[in-house]
């Protein structure tokens, strides 16, 4: 990670934690040792696993080479994951106070699950692999002292479901949007599971800062923002930071 | 909606439901590609990802609305979904 950047995020860090006041005793530095610890464990299983790391197989995806990025130990990595997966998130969860909460993985939200359990907010996670890293390198952890009952729901299963009830609508929705640039039925489904007044979080909707270039239309995720802004039914707030996020909120 | 309740002690991971999105998305591509051998282990990336370059070719452009802008935003997408599915593939796929 280059220096200069490494060093801006130390000081965003230390001046949004200074200039912030969280509603718990949420500190996520409390959190760096089994951060550091999950995400070292992680990546080292993926690199160890029998994947096909050819350039045309993985190319420059950023995705794809996460794991082989994790390792960096500049001061100032922890600082800039925690700004990207947890801040925003956590503020958007401060505020609204979920009850019912639809996750797209429990590693994703990993900083802000104690908050969630203890504002007594039923989880629902969707069926991926993440979770399994969720278990084998964060809970597993012995520091990691959280324990709590949740639901799973497969992707899948989404497109199988018509009238959703009121009880089975949640009001906080948390999701990738490269997933979305992909599948428009499924946003249209998430934004149909949402109660009225409740937000869907995504992350990952720039697609890496590639949407600002001279080429955005381009963009994977370009088609998921047109279908959001032609949408009457939400409103929809995109933040044009590190790897971008969307906050939707349904009319 | 089917939906499992877990306690906190079990690992809530179905490798072999995750397994079947993924595919399903790899063969929605093979259907754009006009591919209709609807087995995935017939195929490799080198040859998914070549039909994508030969079928969507790349050219630069500024036009949004041209013709070229849009095959350079299908191949964009068709490419950088696939190695993300094919990833995601390889990975499930040591769990099971």
């Amino acid at each position: 990670m280059d220096k200069l950047l490494a060093d801006s995020f130390l000081v965003k860090s230390y001046l949004t934690r200074k200039f912030s006041k969280y509603p718990t005793d949420y500190q996520a530095t409390d959190f760096q040792t089994i951060i550091a610890d999950a995400t070292d464990a992680r990546a080292n299983y993926v690199n160890s696993l029998p994947l096909d790391k050819r350039a045309i197989a993985v190319s420059t995806d950023y995705y794809i080479h996460r794991e082989a990025l994790m390792h960096d130990t500049t001061p100032g990595w922890f600082e800039m994951q925690d700004m990207i997966y947890n801040h925003y998130l956590q503020m958007v969860i401060s505020l609204i106070k979920p009850k019912n909460a639809l996750l797209f993985s429990l590693e994703n939200v990993s900083s802000s699950l104690s908050y969630l359990c203890d504002i007594q907010c039923d989880l629902t996670v969707f069926n991926t692999y993440l979770n399994k890293f969720y278990h084998d390198f964060w809970k597993s952890h012995p520091e990691y002292e959280l324990n709590f009952n949740y639901n799973i729901i497969d992707i899948q299963e989404l497109s199988l479901c018509t009238d959703i009830s009121a009880e089975q609508k949640f009001d906080f929705i948390h999701f990738n949007g490269m997933v979305l640039s992909w599948e428009n039925d499924l946003l249209d489904k998430l934004i149909e599971l949402l109660a009225p007044g409740g937000v869907l979080y995504l992350m990952l909707t720039n697609d890496v800062m590639r949407l600002y270039g001279s080429e955005y239309f381009t963009s994977p995720v370009y088609w998921l923002h047109e279908n959001l802004s032609n949408r009457n039914d939400v409103y929809n707030f995109h933040i044009p930071d590190s790897v971008g996020f969307n906050i939707i909120q349904k009319k | 909606m089917i939906i499992r309740t877990k306690q906190a002690e079990e690992i809530g991971y179905d490798a072999a439901k995750d397994l079947e999105y993924v595919e399903y998305n790899i063969l929605y591509i093979l259907l754009v590609l006009g591919l209709d051998n609807l087995n995935i282990d017939d195929f490799t990336i080198d040859e998914l990802v070549l039909s994508i370059r030969e079928q969507f070719p790349i050219s630069q452009t500024n036009d949004f609305t041209s013709g070229a802008a849009t095959l350079k935003s299908i191949h964009i997408d068709l490419v950088s979904n696939l190695r993300r599915l094919w990833h995601a593939r390889q990975v499930i796929r040591t769990m099971q």
